[in-house]
């Protein structure tokens, strides 16, 4: 992802580099092979919350790198703390496998808030800037 | 087998996956998470038996 619009410090966790771009959106990008757990969800809501002050934000998630996640996880990522903080969410996506995950917590995992699966980062920024 | 496993009621199986995250990789993930939420409903519905 795109690393040019940064405008706050960069927080790494076990799984996920995130920062909030010039543009207010916030960036997550998971680092290869990451493997999600529900203490990593936490940590990374927890990151996502300080970058953007605890307001309700725009968020571009680049899975791309995730090799799995742990059930535990997907329902906090779908839960009542990451939509305390979430307006909207875009999902990058591009293998078989990061395609299969995006789905499956779109379809199980409903969340409060907007979110939706891209192959193109350009169209995910343009879909987010129209919420 | 995996499904054999799913389909006799084994929920503490999990198949491994490659680096690759192919169709193959894809498959097995979604059984992997489909046996996740079905020992997670069948906990829940065992809890609620008793």
């Amino acid at each position: 992802m795109n690393m040019n619009n940064v405008n706050s410090r960069i927080i790494t966790t076990r799984t996920a580099r995130q920062w909030l771009g010039d543009d207010g959106i916030g960036r997550r990008v998971n680092l290869p092979n990451s493997k999600e757990s529900l203490s990593d969800a936490i940590e990374n809501i927890a990151a996502c919350a300080e970058l953007c002050g605890g307001s309700k934000t725009l968020a571009l998630i680049d899975c791309r790198g995730m090799s799995s996640i742990s059930r535990e996880a997907r329902e906090y990522y779908a839960g009542e703390e990451a939509s305390k903080i979430t307006k909207a969410c875009a999902i990058l996506v591009d293998s078989p496998l990061t395609r299969l995950i995006g789905n499956f917590f779109m379809r199980v995992n409903r969340t409060t808030y907007p979110i939706k699966l891209f192959t193109s980062e350009k169209d995910a920024l343009i879909w987010l800037r129209g919420i | 087998m995996l499904i054999f496993n799913i389909a006799s009621g084994n929920y503490d199986v999990r198949g491994n996956t490659s680096s690759r995250g192919d169709e193959l990789d894809a498959v097995i993930t979604a059984l992997n998470m489909l046996i996740e939420e079905l020992k997670a409903k069948n906990e829940l519905k065992s809890g609620s038996n008793n």
